[in-house]
């Protein structure tokens, strides 16, 4: 018989992703200066499509990327297609990541990740018709390179105790 | 001899495998085809966002109160021991702003007597209608925040935001109760400006940088840095003389604007509802 702590065994991994996606729009960087955050999602997707794809359907993915786009503005689908193929590359992958050093998933996420921000800004340009500073991109795509260790930290504590 | 009845798993068990295969390049065939019809205005998308906008909107406004609460203490905490400091500087802003009045006043009277002179038909003023920021994107792809203003509350297409005294955004989709407002330096933001100093017209575009760019001004044109640029109303859509900020000099040619720093509070912000007679956005 399942009890509560089985559900949420379950839903941590869903769980995880949605509240930062969440915390995303939360308005903190509302200021002439432009402040950079890292993509914290970006990690969690990852991470979460190594260790526990099983608790994390691609539908999900699906929808949390169109809830990224609906509710910041980019067109429907473009987060939502990013988000998939961070997901189902990270996936793929897994084979190379488990069991090998921390530093060679840190490389392997700079790898995705830089793909996935880069492929960003190329569908917003070509949506757009026109090209959005690169240095923007750039500086959160190193911030979320340079966190990541410490948000994996969270995670693999979070797995050990609330989800295995 | 009875033909065995078809089982429920023996159905769904291929139907299972050709999910698990093909999911997500479907979902991600599923997500171009909505870019391509958002792009395209398809309109039952365009239902769906303000929808799924006026739910989330509830949610995220929750969210904003409760980090303002926390940004109003660290606020306060660190306005405390910056008083004196600050008491200060508002003498030396308090002495510059009554110089300023004065020259106001003075300049208010000659205008009116020259309007006079001209039977000069001012424009109707706009009403404001307030409300609250409750959520922004990350600002690196693009930047514009939602609002809790709708179409309940007089918010549409088209209007100017203000936050303070100067221009920040348009809004570009309205739901019942929350609007999006895309800020003047988002990539795809573009606005016809003018110098004020100097009356050239131009287009400032943004770049999803701090400072937007500007375009399309005259060749003689005598703009210097510094010049304050202002809405010119040219297109119908947003009111003229509205201010935006100070003209910076760009790489090259290039000039640049720095819009006003009036941002630092942008927690709340005013639509201007404002009707052109005769022109397009009348609503």
């Amino acid at each position: 018989m399942h009890n509560i702590f089985d559900i949420v065994r379950l839903i941590v991994p869903v769980l995880t992703i949605t509240v930062l996606v969440i915390a995303s729009f939360l308005p903190f960087n509302i200021s002439q200066e432009v402040v950079i955050f890292p993509s914290l999602t970006l990690i969690a997707i990852f991470y979460w499509a190594i260790y526990r794809p099983d608790l994390v359907p691609p539908v999900f993915i699906f929808l949390i990327g169109l809830l990224k786009d609906i509710v910041t503005g980019t067109p429907v689908g473009l987060m939502a297609s990013v988000f998939l193929i961070t997901y189902s590359v990270s996936f793929v992958q897994r084979r190379f990541f488990i069991g090998k050093t921390f530093y060679y998933t840190w490389f392997g996420f700079a790898m995705i990740s830089g793909a996935s921000l880069f492929t960003i800004w190329i569908m917003s340009a070509l949506f757009l018709g026109r090209v959005g500073v690169l240095m923007i991109p750039l500086m959160q795509y190193f911030l979320t390179v340079v966190i990541f260790p410490v948000v994996i930290w969270f995670f693999v504590r979070l797995q050990r105790h609330l989800v295995d | 001899m009875s033909r065995r009845p078809i089982l429920f798993s023996e159905v769904a068990k291929p139907l299972r495998n050709l999910w698990q295969k093909f999911a997500i390049g479907g979902l991600v065939g599923v997500s171009l085809f909505l870019m391509i019809s958002d792009q395209a205005g398809v309109a039952t998308i365009k239902q769906v966002k303000s929808s799924v906008l006026d739910i989330m909107g509830i949610f995220l406004e929750l969210g904003t109160q409760s980090t303002s609460i926390i940004r109003d203490n660290l606020d306060t905490l660190k306005q405390i021991s910056n008083l004196k400091n600050e008491l200060d500087r508002l003498k030396k802003e308090n002495q510059l702003l009554s110089d300023w009045k004065h020259k106001a006043g003075a300049l208010a009277s000659q205008n009116a007597a020259l309007r006079n002179l001209h039977n000069f038909i001012p424009l109707a003023p706009a009403d404001a209608i307030s409300g609250r920021v409750i959520a922004s994107s990350d600002g690196v792809f693009s930047k514009s925040v939602l609002i809790n203003i709708g179409k309940t509350n007089g918010a549409n297409t088209g209007q100017a935001v203000m936050s303070g005294v100067a221009l920040i955004g348009v809004v570009v989709q309205t739901g019942n109760n929350y609007s999006r407002v895309l800020l003047i330096t988002d990539l795809n933001s573009q606005v016809p400006v003018r110098i004020q100093n100097t009356g050239d017209p131009g287009i400032m575009m943004g770049d999803n940088s701090k400072m937007t760019n500007l375009f399309f001004l005259p060749q003689n044109s005598t703009i210097s840095e510094g010049d304050i640029v202002v809405t010119s109303g040219g297109g119908g859509v947003l009111p003229p003389d509205l201010p935006i900020g100070i003209v910076r000099r760009g790489s090259g040619a290039l000039f640049k604007v720095e819009p006003f720093e009036d941002w630092s509070d942008l927690g709340y912000i005013r639509i201007l509802n404002y009707k052109f007679d005769g022109a397009i956005l009348t609503k």
